[in-house]
């Protein structure tokens, strides 16, 4: 049962409590030591998600520079896609932030007083707003190049993937630097790939833009069948572009065209699939 | 304790305590004693030396901590939470949890739980539903009896709650939603099985 203290014992109480606090030289802790924590905390907040948003606009430049649809097609469905092409490690290290930015949220003195999936949400969403900045400002391939140094060649960036994804002639795709291309349209030209190899390129069915952008674009993808082991037939080609160098190559592609002609006859930059149109 | 003393308020003694004399924390521990002692009681089954003990250590800390506590909450409720976190850290030791306590209720509690939402009609005795809702209090999960004894027997409002579990008011909410139904249910159980048995 519950006994009502008297003043007396609330008195010894108390006396003893503060002998204590005399006795064990009991101080109290000043304010800079609170603030300093709490300091370290919104640091780590902060840090958590600018490597968040850093992984987000590594995981933007895969989705925009990858022809998404040309690499699920030449995977064999969009899961053999996501599980060969997926970048995993930014996935992983935006996961891994987004939880630590949780826990140390949750850690500062009024991170109590929201739910879970608010902070989970809010962090998200702060990764995605400033990593859409981070891209826009180069800070991918910045971001992209760091991990191929430190990983000693184990991280496989987007431009190599895209490369990959390009290097399967048996599946329909190649991709190299076209040699000694004339300005008129030819019904063939060499291109070399990315392995070194020469390849004969038979370029019949191609269109005056495919052609002007071999003429343009240092690189080309190309979408045909292979023949023998060096010869290739194209029946689309795609100008190797960076996502920010797509107006300009398209500008001098069209100069190359007779007057009148425009590129979008056909969109020479988006792909819908792989397949040789009859 | 003088007089002036004793009508400071919490915030102003703790300003005493910080910039003019460290006694003034006497009236502090005075002030909370009982109160502590009392909400201990209901959510652990340690005796009575056992509580002083946790008690005097919850009182160091609070001294020690003071610097810590933030204005907009109450003080009371930033007290309440040290205890209750002494509390938890002292069963975590001792390996035994926060079970098999045995909650005391005085008539206006019981007025105070009856009148709230739990449809509970005083049928019988009200000696009865008293011993019914202790027992039921005693047998409901430990996170829910916790809120229940805040709101209904320390009678602190949802965000005094929320300070001092640490937890969003809406997850209070849900909580209280939840201790209510698994408070209502035990009691059916046990009423039932006393209608039976007699």
């Amino acid at each position: 049962m519950l006994m009502k203290m008297n003043k007396n014992t609330q008195s010894d109480f108390a006396k003893d409590i503060l002998q204590k606090i005399k006795k064990e030289n009991v101080v109290i802790t000043p304010k800079w030591h609170f603030a300093l924590r709490e300091y370290v905390l919104w640091l780590l907040i902060l840090l958590s998600i600018s490597v968040g948003a850093v992984s987000v606009s590594v995981i933007i430049l895969h989705l925009l520079q990858i022809e998404i649809a040309i690499a699920v097609e030449a995977s064999g469905g969009m899961m053999h896609y996501i599980a060969v092409w997926a970048p995993y490690l930014w996935l992983f290290l935006l996961s891994l932030f987004i939880i630590t930015t949780w826990y140390n949220f949750k850690h500062t003195k009024k991170g109590y007083r929201y739910s879970y999936i608010l902070v989970v949400l809010g962090s998200i969403f702060a990764s995605f707003v400033i990593g859409a900045g981070l891209y826009f400002g180069g800070a991918a391939e910045h971001a992209e190049r760091y991990a191929e140094q430190v990983s000693n060649g184990y991280y496989i960036g987007s431009q190599e993937r895209r490369v990959r994804i390009w290097s399967q002639p048996e599946k329909g795709l190649l991709s190299g630097i076209p040699l000694d291309v004339a300005d008129e349209k030819l019904e063939s030209f060499v291109l070399i790939d990315a392995s070194g190899k020469l390849w004969h390129i038979e370029s019949e069915d191609i269109t005056d833009s495919e052609w002007a952008s071999i003429n343009v674009a240092p690189k080309v993808g190309i979408i045909g069948m292979q023949k023998s082991a060096d010869i290739f037939i194209a029946c689309r080609i795609v100008p190797w572009a960076e996502p920010g160098e797509r107006n300009e190559m398209r500008r001098q592609i069209e100069a190359m065209l007779p007057e009148g002609i425009k590129v979008n006859e056909r969109n020479i930059f988006e792909l819908r699939n792989s397949i040789c149109e009859e | 304790m003088t007089k002036v003393e004793s009508e400071l308020t919490d915030e102003q003694l703790i300003a005493k305590i910080l910039t003019e004399d460290k006694e003034y924390f006497g009236e502090i521990i005075v002030r909370y004693r009982d109160k502590l002692m009392r909400y201990m009681r209901r959510i652990t089954n340690v005796d009575s030396a056992g509580a002083e003990d946790i008690l005097q250590d919850a009182f160091i800390k609070i001294y020690k901590n003071l610097n810590d506590f933030d204005t907009e909450l109450k003080f009371s409720s930033w007290v309440y939470r040290i205890v209750h976190n002494e509390v938890i850290s002292t069963h975590r030791k001792n390996t035994s949890g926060i079970h098999k306590v045995s909650i005391s209720i005085d008539e206006y509690e019981l007025q105070n739980i009856i009148k709230d939402d739990f449809d509970i009609t005083l049928t019988g005795e009200a000696r009865l539903t008293k011993q019914y809702i202790q027992e039921a209090l005693a047998r409901i999960d430990g996170k829910y009896r916790e809120v229940l004894i805040l709101k209904y027997f320390e009678y602190k409002d949802y965000k005094e709650i929320a300070d001092i579990l640490k937890k969003p008011m809406g997850t209070i909410a849900t909580l209280l939603n939840r201790a209510k139904k698994q408070l209502r249910k035990e009691i059916n159980i046990i009423s039932k099985n006393a209608y039976e048995n007699e």
